[in-house]
């Protein structure tokens, strides 16, 4: 007996030593081990990144990890609130992961309230509180996917891009279409009709053509579709058809910019599979571009600028006095007739150019970028967001633009409205002026455009060495369903809808190449 | 033998340094990384050639890698052809090593394939290994190609052509038949079906013709040893094969009485003597023969002028063949070595390169946008440095140049994200930690001096039209021609641009502007016209008959001796000017009077 116990002793004293360290351990992680209820208060708020603060965020977003940057060995955080009792996220680490089924759960409690979070930071001199700080949790929720383009901050060149959607209920980030299908070619100008992808186009430089997608089927058309937009009804797309040249700055803080030589509006009936355009779409002394239909099909919204050169080869001299004008032009979808187009706001009137309209699907707001010259806003640190009124200008007959609140002094660009109008995602460049982010902002019935913040990602420290920029991101209410397989397949298959241009340009010149000193030259190894 | 000629000659570090190879890969530590490429077929060995070709960075790391990687597929190679019972199999294990060497020796970087057929040969010889000893030779293959494939690739296709072949030496038609069939479809079930990657990727991966490598010429480069070291091991168990085959249907012939010869080779010791003589003579012939010493000087000025290492810039340059990239390195180096004024005509120009603006060549050895950057084209850098990571990837080398664009830029944010990507490599994640410290402590670095001054160059007015015209960007960093000049636009004197100008009209014949820039040499704190302006100026006076104020500076005597003996020989000739070239190339070889006469003049 006596052997036994002494046999027994080492294993149990083993078994004590493991529970003990255990125990230890769990205090060290819990921060047990000095008082966390006599934290002595920072009296500011935390340093987060990225910078949640007094956002407001959708229902249905995925956890909004954050990094506290603050100096510390343990960090903690309590969220909130006076729907439920504190909960505390623990960490050695500064990064803040929140479990997913947690947070909906939270989202789902505070719906139309705030979460409220404190953070709780030690160091060698104790536990410190920092003041909490809020996050309002809107009633509406965001449509479920955003599909973007993903490419580095290129030139003339690219080796991997790709669109890719991402759900944002969760992290999930998937390919729509990558340059893996298209041997190196270049990928764009995906858009969707009524925020859903049944319906939806993409366009392919690999062998220029534009990908048709129509409840499941895909079509090649063989021509090259620049920025397009659906009508409501699905069975027309408007497109710009454009010259555009890259051109560069020697001693700009954006070394990149782009002027369409010439352009004008197409338009592309997917029924009778041709090509059309309109007298005031393609007028040979302006450049129509950036098109967008109203919500009820009857008005298609668009930019335009006076043409002034002859040559379609070199860079005007006076480059940096283009403005765009915003345009609209009536359409009656039952007769597919075309009426005049009017000036909606002249560039003249706006000091800026007019550029990327696109309204809200309720049909009260149209939201613009506005820069000091040229087409092409995401180069323009001047490029900042405007909204329009359209129920207050169809009462006074006056189209005012207010400039939004969200902007920084960088570009902002490239917005989308989600299909109930509560939503926008736009692309800005305000962390670091050079990679484009992605962010959302709520929008109240009153137009009042809430504090935007980055789309989040499960690692809140990705965007620190993330060295893609992150453009035209488009909400949608579903994810595309057609495979990238099936994308693929049709761009490198042979099969394609040949179309008629109604006219090839302003000034028809073929197999000119728009040169300053050198040609725009894309995918060159 | 084989590491000492990797590490001593080829050296490896020049690989790393890419110069022109534009499919050395990207690592970064971390999860996230391995995660991401490991989630598509072929991903294991993507990523575990991507961290061992980091080792390159350390060229006796690199060699140690480049043995090994040799040692194991010869090794299994062996093994391979000696289970099909091929002869001589001692000795063919050897051909794909040879074949490596030949890869390796030309500087071409086929890593991840020789991997993949690493892994092929390693896994035929698993299968063969346990063929016969296993109930289920198929359920092992099967098992070993979905793991291959999955580690692989498409290149699982050799292996399983391997195990076919093998498979026909033991007679066992069914899985001789079938594992062709099985490796042609599991690509697709596997990596189109259900891990959703393009046709194109899932049979082509780490495949010689992938349209990763094909029409893209530095990638194809050599491209041949890939597929002859796919193919040799494949092609060695099917030729034992036959060679079995044959000999079953034939009968034996009688062995007739060796000679001592016959006898003596047949003993081991002396076979093995022999084979391994001609092993060593084989390889180390083919070794010399491959070298690549053009390419190998290519690569070592482009290692050095990444390093400022000026002297061994101009010491590589002497065996190297003269193009734009090597131009510019000589062109920078003797800059740096202040002889940039005296001994540009030692070495072979050609104007466009002095400057390369990235307009002509979008892939370059990023080195030559060094020189940008030393300039104060900070854009032109920019724009270019863009363009290389998207050839190139995400080289550490260019993240570093590209952190350092936008701090001099004043873009400290952007210059934070190169660093952070910086901060995930393996050898350069000090210099990103303390340079993000740097920008902790100082974050406009108003207290760089370095910073400070390529600041003072960025910032002039922004003209679109200089962005690739020589003489346009070089004019705005310097200020105005017409003497007395206002202080440059940059608002520093910038010598470099200065000296690179005089260079570059020099270099196009422009004598009246290079004669017009003299008086301006004491703004740019010269005491002495440099030669080669001395030089150019004599021939634009007398050329025109026109005075030159050199403001207080003056010709050197000597030069004017040496002026008008070069005019008396070329005179001596005539109208027939071209002949004079070989006696004037011996005795003025360096000096602007021959470049100009042979450049402008002589074939007039």
């Amino acid at each position: 007996m006596r052997t036994r116990g002494v046999r027994r002793l080492p294993a149990a004293l083993t078994a004590a030593a493991i529970v003990a360290a255990v125990c230890v351990a769990c205090l060290a992680v819990s921060g047990q081990g000095s008082s966390i209820d006599q934290a002595t208060p920072a009296g500011r708020r935390p340093h987060i990144e990225p910078n949640y603060v007094d956002a407001v965020i959708p229902p249905n977003i995925a956890p909004l990890n954050f990094r506290v940057r603050e100096q510390g060995d343990r960090y903690r955080v309590r969220v909130v609130s006076d729907r439920q009792q504190p909960i505390d996220l623990t960490s050695r680490s500064s990064t803040t992961s929140i479990p997913e089924n947690q947070w909906r759960q939270w989202l789902l409690t505070h719906r139309g309230g705030q979460l409220q979070f404190e953070v709780f930071v030690r160091n060698e001199s104790g536990w410190k509180r920092f003041n909490a700080f809020q996050v309002t949790v809107a009633n509406e929720e965001i449509d479920s996917h955003l599909v973007y383009r993903r490419i580095h901050p290129a030139h003339s060149l690219w080796r991997d891009m790709g669109i890719y959607q991402r759900d944002l209920r969760t992290f999930k980030e998937s390919a729509v279409l990558t340059n893996d299908y298209t041997k190196g070619g270049c990928v764009n100008c995906h858009t969707f009709c009524n925020n859903r992808t049944d319906t939806m186009l993409v366009s392919s430089r690999a062998d220029t053509c534009a990908l048709i997608v129509q409840d499941g089927r895909v079509e090649k058309v063989g021509a090259k579709f620049g920025y397009a937009s659906w009508h409501p009804n699905g069975k027309m797309v408007v497109y710009t058809d454009m010259l555009v040249s890259l051109f560069l700055h020697p001693a700009a803080e954006e070394v990149r910019d782009v002027i369409d030589l010439d352009s004008l509006l197409e338009y592309y009936d997917t029924q009778s599979k041709r090509v059309g355009t309109a007298p005031d779409l393609a007028k040979k002394d302006r450049l129509e571009t950036y098109p967008t239909w109203s919500p009820d099909g009857r008005w298609l919204y668009f930019c335009s600028a006076p043409l002034t050169w002859t040559s379609r080869n070199t860079i005007p001299e006076r480059y940096d006095r283009i403005q765009y004008d915003l345009m609209r032009i009536p359409y009656d979808p039952n007769r597919g007739t075309w009426g005049q187009a009017e000036t909606v706001v002249a560039a003249k009137d706006a000091g800026r150019s007019i550029l990327l309209p696109r309204i809200s699907p309720d049909g009260r707001w149209l939201l613009v970028s506005m820069c000091d010259y040229g087409c092409f806003p995401a180069y323009r640190k001047s490029s900042d967001l405007y909204m329009i009124d359209l129920d207050a200008a169809k009462r006074t007959g006056r189209y005012e633009t207010r400039r939004l609140a969200i902007n920084s002094d960088q570009s902002e660009s490239w917005h989308s409205w989600s299909s109930n109008s509560r939503w926008i995602a736009f692309s800005s460049k305000r962390d670091n002026g050079l990679f484009t982010r992605t962010y959302l902002s709520y929008v109240d019935t009153n137009g009042v455009v809430h504090k935007p913040f980055v789309l989040p990602q499960e690692d809140p420290t990705q965007y620190d060495s993330c060295l893609w920029t992150y453009s035209v991101p488009e909400l949608v209410v579903e994810p595309v369903r057609t495979t990238k397989e099936s994308l693929g397949r049709v761009v490198r298959g042979s099969r394609r809808i040949s179309v008629q241009m109604p006219i090839t340009m302003a000034t028809p010149k073929a197999d000119t190449t728009p040169t300053i000193g050198v040609p725009y030259q894309a995918g060159r190894e | 033998m084989l590491f000492a000629f990797l590490w001593l000659w080829v050296q490896p570090v020049l690989i790393y340094d890419c110069g022109a190879i534009t499919n050395f890969p990207v690592f970064y530590k971390g999860w996230p990384f391995f995660f991401q490429t490991v989630r598509t077929p072929g991903g294991f060995v993507q990523y575990a050639a991507a961290f061992l070709s980091q080792l390159f960075y350390y060229s006796w790391a690199g060699a140690a890698v480049i043995t090994l990687q040799i040692w194991a597929t010869c090794l299994c190679t062996g093994y391979l052809l000696r289970k099909a019972d091929l002869p001589a199999a001692r000795l063919l294990r050897f051909a794909p090593a040879i074949v490596m060497l030949v890869a390796y020796a030309g500087y071409s970087y086929h890593f991840p394939l020789f991997l993949g057929v690493l892994a092929c040969v390693a896994f035929a010889s698993m299968y063969a290994q346990s063929a016969g000893r296993s109930r289920s030779d198929i359920g092992v293959f099967l098992g070993l190609l979905t793991i291959l494939y999955l580690a692989g690739a498409a290149a699982s296709l050799s292996f399983a052509a391997s195990c076919a072949a093998y498979e026909l030496r033991r007679r066992r038609w069914r899985q001789a038949g079938l594992y062709p069939l099985v490796a042609a479809v599991l690509p697709y079930v596997l990596g189109v079906l259900i891990l959703r990657i393009s046709v194109d990727n899932a049979y082509t991966e780490l495949l010689p013709f992938s349209w990763r490598i094909v029409s893209l010429p530095s990638r194809e480069r050599l491209i041949a040893t890939v597929y002859v070291a796919y193919l040799l091991p494949v092609a060695g168990v099917l030729a034992g094969a036959l060679r079995h085959l044959w000999r079953d249907r034939r009968p034996e012939p009688a062995k007739h009485k060796s000679g001592f010869l016959a006898r003596s080779l047949g003993k081991p010791v002396v076979s093995w003597t022999l084979g391994t003589i001609v092993l060593f003579a084989v390889g180390g012939g083919t070794a010399w023969l491959a070298r690549d010493a053009g390419r190998k000087a290519l690569l070592e000025i482009h290692h050095y002028a990444c390093r400022r290492m000026w002297p061994q810039v101009l010491d590589a340059a002497r065996h190297c063949p003269a193009d734009a990239c090597v131009i510019n390195a000589i062109d920078r180096a003797l800059y740096h070595q202040g002889r940039l004024g005296q001994d540009l005509f030692l070495y072979a120009q050609e104007p466009e390169a002095l400057v390369v603006t990235g307009s002509d060549h979008i892939v370059h050895y990023w080195h030559t946008f060094d020189t940008l950057m030393d300039l104060g084209l900070v854009n032109q850098a920019e724009k270019n440095l863009t363009e290389c990571l998207e050839a190139f990837g995400e080289q550490p080398m260019i993240l570093k140049r590209l952190a350092t664009v936008n701090m001099v830029k004043g873009r400290t944010e952007a210059a934070r994200v190169y660093l952070g990507a910086l901060r995930k490599t393996l050898f350069h994640s000090r210099w990103a930690g303390e340079q993000l410290a740097r920008l902790d402590a100082d974050p406009s670095l108003s207290s760089d001096p370095e910073i400070q001054r390529m600041r003072v160059r960025y910032y002039r007015p922004d003209s679109i039209a200089e962005f690739y015209d020589r003489d346009a960007m070089l004019t705005a960093l310097v200020g105005p021609d017409e003497p007395p000049g206002p202080q440059p636009a940059s608002g520093g004197r910038n010598r470099m641009a200065f000296e690179y100008l005089l260079a570059w009209r020099l270099l196009t014949g422009q004598l009246g502007r290079v004669a017009q820039q003299a008086g301006r040499m004491a703004e740019f704190g010269y005491t002495e016209i440099p030669p080669l302006c001395q030089e150019a100026i004599l021939i634009y006076a007398y050329g025109t008959g026109r005075q030159v104020d050199l403001r207080g500076l003056s010709i050197n005597p000597e030069i004017e001796r040496q002026f008008k003996n070069f005019s008396a020989v070329v005179n001596r000739y005539g109208a027939n000017r071209a002949a004079a070239i070989p006696e004037l190339a011996r005795d003025y070889r360096g000096s602007y009077f021959f470049y100009y006469f042979n450049a402008k003049v002589a074939n007039r």
